[in-house]
């Protein structure tokens, strides 16, 4: 199991507020809905890969940008310290 | 000699895409070694929310020498907007050249008259007329740099307009250089626009792209690769290939392969490849579409109709092709798993609404995944626009004031048409019902099974639509409204607004449509899926229906009925909705409605009769909806109702993760690869008495 990693969540944390919730992450939480609750949608989905690539070094292959990996803060954390430990 | 700086302003549609055609203008530009050493090209990109006022002041901020600007019919009122701002702030306003095709005829021509900034117009292709111009620009940056441009209208000291050199081509698109390889544009955000040839060789009343262009001229497939591999290697996702007819030569299949080869060696970083496919589609756009797919890149594919009314087909000089054919490359679609859609056009000359609506409740009935329906549009340039008078066509400005907020305006609203000699506005206002009803029945599935299996009794499709907007409208139907009142509300709420509403963007329209159908407001300020409440809506709205023609009243048809709406339901294409570990059925329902499609796909053998006619040149397309419900009841038997009258049970995949954005309608045209996956898990036959056997 990988451990969490409070530093990448809260650089997402801040990231999704700012820039898809109008600077209001209040109510947005680790395991928030990002796609189901509708923070995310198809283009912001591929900002946050973006976001995610060129911050984290870390890359997504075309079949890993899906709902597993994007679905909540927990979700993308997961996926990039699962890919940082590959 | 100080370089001289030319502006290239793009205002964007919905796609946030590099400005590509003005790219390839730079390009091309940039072959002239004065032009590159000389002129510093800097691209001012906007989105379509952003407002006239900063584009205005972006322009003005820029002091170029000249502002090159792209006039399209979605962003001409913006233009518009921008150049009466800087008139009026009454700074020296900076040298404007428009090209485009919202420059031909007399809207170019009222653009010069209108505006004194704007020096000239390019018609027709851009390049050589963008080069020429730049060399003149270098040789006398104050002097005329227009007049001897090819390609260039210009006022002349009389003011009457000058078209002293137009209709040059470029014969081989390989002459312009590649802006992205060249390092002009960069390879995003997806996605990419991108041409592979230029020319259609169709008139269609309603369409520019054939106007003047009729001779179709190609890029090489060695350059088309070469680009590719610089896409892949900057990991592009998405393109548009804005092609008039991709598919129209037999090398665009080799252009698929080596994307789909390329592809395959980069890891697949190409998602989706969106198409305007070669008009009256054939097996080879079939073909291309399986190659993309097989490379793993999603692209839908287009079954063009736009009308199935024979007039409007004389009037548009669109003629649509047969049924027969019309099937034939459905099922072929299905064969190879590509999706496919079709157009639909509310408004033209020649179709009156019952006809409209006629004609949707056939297309509706060939089981099409999606119908696309869109108001006609007056594009410059097109034989509607340039005898919109004699056609008696009547657009927006002529009849509602514009009380349209700008966020929710049309890019159309000043070419929009809203009646004609066979259609009032009111008529059209409830076309555009239509408009959302097939939205939200057809394309979002939420009953497409249901309407076959209603055969039985004899209702259509166009019944379940009359019913809906009977319901819509308020009117007594025998529907459970305060049970569904969210639901039912909300609705009635967002037709009223936007069907009512002449110049609201049509694509706000049904994308609005969408996110009410999937998704609810939860307390916590996000959404939650709305599933749950539509379903049960849809399981009451059906029952009212047949009840309101007294038919499915035995307790048994009903628990059947139910099972098809709920296995409809579970089906339809869902974002980010997850499904439960099983589902239980006491019919076999999965079977059914395999059953179902498959008499609608392979109608065509009882078309024999109308194939012998429609060679004869007489429209068929009214016949379809009846021979569909023939072959329908000769499915649904007693006997063949019982025989599936046995417990089953389904599992179900959801394939669509991520939600589509807000302003993005792409979903609609690859519906069928976002829909549900049915599994069955166990079916038991009964053999009597409800025993397992």
């Amino acid at each position: 199991m990988i451990a969490v990693d409070n530093n990448v969540q809260e650089t997402l944390h801040g990231y999704i507020a700012e820039q898809f919730l109008g600077g209001n992450g209040g109510n947005l939480k680790a395991d928030t809905q990002l796609l189901a609750n509708g923070i995310l949608d198809s283009i912001s989905a591929l900002q946050v890969v973006d976001f995610v690539e060129e911050k984290f070094g870390v890359e997504f292959a075309a079949h890993e940008v899906d709902q597993d990996n994007l679905s909540s803060i927990n979700a993308i954390s997961s996926f990039i310290q699962s890919k940082q430990a590959a | 000699m100080k370089r001289l700086k030319v502006l290239m302003l793009d205002l964007k549609s919905y796609y946030p895409s590099p400005a590509y055609q003005m790219g390839l203008m730079v390009a091309y530009a940039q072959k002239q070694p004065e032009v590159r050493n000389n002129v510093e090209f800097v691209f001012s990109e906007h989105s379509r929310e952003q407002p006239a006022k900063q584009i205005a002041q972006a322009v003005m901020a820029a002091n170029a020498d000249l502002v090159a600007i792209s006039n399209y019919a979605w962003n001409h009122k913006k233009i518009c907007d921008t150049l009466d701002i800087i008139a009026a702030s009454g700074a020296k306003p900076p040298r404007i050249l428009l090209g485009g095709p919202n420059c031909s005829g007399k809207v170019g021509e009222a653009m010069l008259e209108q505006y004194a900034m704007v020096e000239a117009l390019v018609e027709g292709e851009g390049e050589p007329a963008f080069q020429d111009i730049c060399l003149n620009l270098v040789d006398s940056p104050t002097q005329d740099i227009f007049a001897s441009a090819r390609n260039c209208t210009v006022r002349g000291e009389d003011g009457a307009v000058i078209r002293a050199d137009i209709g040059h081509r470029i014969a081989s698109l390989d002459d312009i250089p590649s802006p992205y390889l060249t390092g002009i544009l960069k390879p995003n955000p997806s996605p990419i626009f991108y041409e592979t040839n230029r020319g259609c060789p169709y008139r269609c009343s309603f369409c520019y792209w054939g106007n003047g262009n009729s001779k179709v001229y190609r890029m090489s497939t060695e350059r088309v690769k070469e680009e590719m591999e610089f896409f892949a290697e900057n990991r592009v996702r998405a393109f548009w290939i804005a092609d008039a007819n991709f598919g129209i030569f037999p090398s665009d299949a080799e252009i698929a392969e080596a994307m789909a080869e390329i592809n395959a060696r980069h890891g697949y970083p190409f998602r989706s490849v969106g198409v305007n496919w070669a008009k009256n589609s054939s097996d080879r756009v079939l073909n291309i579409a399986e190659i993309f797919r097989k490379g793993k890149m999603v692209a839908s594919t287009t079954i063009a109709l736009q009308t199935v009314t024979a007039e409007a087909e004389k009037q548009s000089k669109r003629y649509s092709m047969t049924p027969v054919k019309f099937m034939s490359l459905l099922r072929s679609a299905e064969e190879k798993d590509i999706d496919t859609y079709t157009d639909i056009i509310l408004g033209l000359p020649g179709e009156s609404l019952d006809e409209f609506i006629d004609g949707l409740d056939t297309v509706l009935t060939t089981g099409v995944p999606s119908v696309k329906i869109h108001q006609l549009v007056l594009i410059p340039g097109t034989e509607f626009y340039d005898s919109k008078e004699s056609f008696g066509l009547r657009i927006i400005p002529e009849v509602i004031e514009d009380d349209i907020p700008a966020e929710e305006k049309s890019d159309y609203f000043d070419c929009t048409v809203v009646s004609h000699p066979k259609m009032t506005v009111k008529e059209l206002t409830r076309g555009r019902y239509f408009m959302g009803m097939v939205h939200m029945m057809h394309n979002h599935n939420l009953g497409q099974l249901v309407n076959l299996y209603l055969s039985r009794y004899g209702l259509t499709g166009r019944a379940s639509l009359l019913f809906l907007e009977e319901l819509l409208l308020g009117r007594p139907t025998g529907f459970p409204e305060e049970q569904h009142e969210q639901v039912l509300g909300e609705l009635r709420q967002l037709f009223d607004y936007y069907a009512n509403r002449l110049g609201v963007d049509d694509n706000q329209y049904v994308m609005a449509l969408s996110f009410k159908l999937w998704f609810a407001q939860g307390e916590d300020g996000f959404r939650t899926n709305n599933a749950p409440a539509l379903h049960a809506f849809m399981h009451d709205f059906y029952q009212a229906l047949c009840d309101k023609h007294g038919c499915c009243q035995s307790e048994e048809e009903r628990k059947l009925l139910h099972e098809i709406v709920a296995y409809n339901m579970l089906i339809g294409p869902k974002p980010s909705w997850r499904p439960e570990a099983s589902y239980s059925f006491e019919y076999d329902v999965h079977t059914i409605a395999a059953d179902l499609r498959n008499t609608v796909m392979n109608v065509t053998e009882a078309l024999g009769p109308v194939k012998a006619r429609a060679i004869e040149g007489e429209n068929t397309w009214k016949d379809l909806p009846q021979l569909v419900q023939k072959n329908l009841q000769n499915l649904l038997t007693e006997a063949y109702l019982a025989r599936h009258h046995r417990p089953t049970e389904l599992s179900v995949k959801n394939p669509w993760g991520i939600p589509p954005s807000k302003n993005n309608l792409d979903w609609l045209l690859n519906s069928r690869s976002k829909h549900c996956v049915v599994q069955v898990e166990k079916s038991t036959q009964l053999v009597a008495d409800g025993v397992p056997a």
